[in-house]
């Protein structure tokens, strides 16, 4: 029983990452991606997180746990699944059962929070190891939201064009 | 000793930079470059909205009507520039109409024409002896890798959230890249649907081929973002539009979220120091 509800937890994880965009841009208010009956402390805090996909979380270790008593024969209760590392990022879940049916999902550990952290997360262990400061980067131009007349003087542009020059 | 040969110029309210390889011949670069900017400028005089009798101020007024374009001078241009804002209101749900800009909406091409006077700027470039060159027009790149194909150029992505440092560098042969956000001008970008300021996303970079698509597509991926489901809109919309056209996309959000699409990867650089630190597919 423990055995199939914890496979059952890791597949539901990569499930409701798959369906994660649309889930949200159906503004569910139990929407599996958001956590919302998680442990104090559990969910990732909103924005911020981005530069420490590994942190530790204060839910279950790894190997999953459920509630006391809510593991038995009943079929009922709330299951912490164990963290599954998918493509998205360390992701952890936890499942209310009811009557042996999972009724409802909830996301302790993801690597990032927010509105649609999920899509967003698998850019960021990649993308953040490579903040690269402009004068060790050895780049050739940059891309940048428009910049005013006064803006470009500050710009790493203009640092550019100057050692260029 | 100079690795690259640069120019400037400040036009069309922004700073424009022209680079080549610094083996260029110094004539040929500052005729080729004087060339380039002139026809910014010119660009400029024709479509700038902040120029009470140019040519796109009489359109906005109704002094200029689409009718008599036929007989004008600028008319080509000013028709190419009309039918790639129809393209790109279409691509794009509405999101992006330079005839429903700001609050009160009116008439503004603005953000489609930067793209597109560089894309020009950068083939007068090529036609003026510069095979391999970069045009960046106020943060819009336009890059051509000329007879070095196995030398791509570094274009690194300003990280919105950290002045002075770059979120990424991609490795672009030949192509553009956009970026379009609200750092340096403010929440500039309006929602034509809406008449809400763009502010769910801060910064959104497009790149693929050609820069006056680029250039309009970042525009209106930013132009989507009003509203509590405006990232997620304009995410799904980037990805459809990869699948559509090639063109790949990188977002930060105000948290300082990043996401991408899938095809971007084959872009980025990878330093050694990441290259162990991620065990995920």
């Amino acid at each position: 029983m423990r055995k199939t509800t914890m496979a059952l937890l890791a597949t539901s994880a990569g499930l409701a990452l798959v369906i994660g965009a649309k889930v949200e841009s159906a503004t569910s208010p139990h929407s599996a991606l958001v956590a919302t009956s998680g442990p104090p402390g559990a969910q990732s805090p909103a924005g911020g997180s981005s530069t420490n996909p590994g942190a530790p979380t204060a839910a279950a270790p790894s190997g999953g746990t459920s509630t006391p008593g809510s593991a038995g024969a009943s079929a009922g209760g709330r299951f912490t699944g164990s963290v599954v590392d998918t493509r998205y990022g360390p992701v952890q879940v936890q499942a209310v059962l009811t009557a042996g049916k999972i009724t409802d999902i909830t996301v302790l550990q993801q690597t990032t929070g927010g509105h649609s952290s999920q899509i967003d997360s698998y850019a960021l262990p990649q993308l953040k190891a490579e903040a690269l400061q402009a004068q060790s980067a050895n780049i050739d131009v940059v891309s940048g939201a428009t910049y005013t007349s006064d803006g470009y003087a500050q710009s790493l542009q203009a640092a550019l064009d100057a050692a260029h020059r | 000793m100079t690795a690259v040969r640069t120019a400037t110029d400040h036009v069309m309210g922004t700073v424009v930079s022209l680079s080549a390889p610094g083996t260029t011949d110094p004539a040929l670069f500052q005729a080729a470059a004087t060339a380039a900017f002139a026809h910014l400028h010119h660009i400029d005089e024709v479509f700038s909205p902040f120029k009470p009798d140019s040519p796109i101020s009489r359109i906005r007024d109704g002094r200029l009507p689409l009718t008599a374009l036929a007989d004008h001078p600028e008319g080509p241009g000013i028709r190419e520039v009309l039918h790639l804002c129809e393209q790109l209101k279409q691509d794009s749900d509405g999101a992006f109409d330079a005839w429903a800009v700001g609050d009160p909406p009116h008439f503004d091409p603005c953000g489609a024409v930067k793209g597109w006077a560089a894309e020009r700027a950068s083939a007068l470039a090529i036609a003026h002896g510069l095979p391999r060159h970069v045009l960046n027009a106020g943060g819009d790149v336009r890059l051509h890798s000329g007879h070095d194909p196995a030398a791509p150029w570094r274009v690194g992505i300003t990280d919105p959230h950290h002045p002075g440092t770059v979120l990424t560098v991609l490795q672009v042969h030949d192509g553009a890249v956009a970026t379009s956000g609200t750092t340096e001008r403010g929440a500039h970008v309006f929602d034509p649907r809406t008449a809400r300021p763009a502010t769910g996303l801060a910064q959104v970079t497009v790149t693929g081929p050609d820069l006056t698509l680029a250039d309009g597509y970042a525009t209106a991926a930013l132009a989507m973002t009003t509203g509590p489901d405006g990232p997620v809109t304009a995410h799904a919309w980037l990805d459809d539009l990869a699948h559509r056209t090639g063109y790949q996309a990188l977002t930060v959000d105000p948290q300082g979220a990043t996401w991408y699409t899938s095809g971007l990867p084959e872009l980025l650089t990878r330093p050694a120091a990441s290259a162990s630190t991620s065990a995920r597919g």
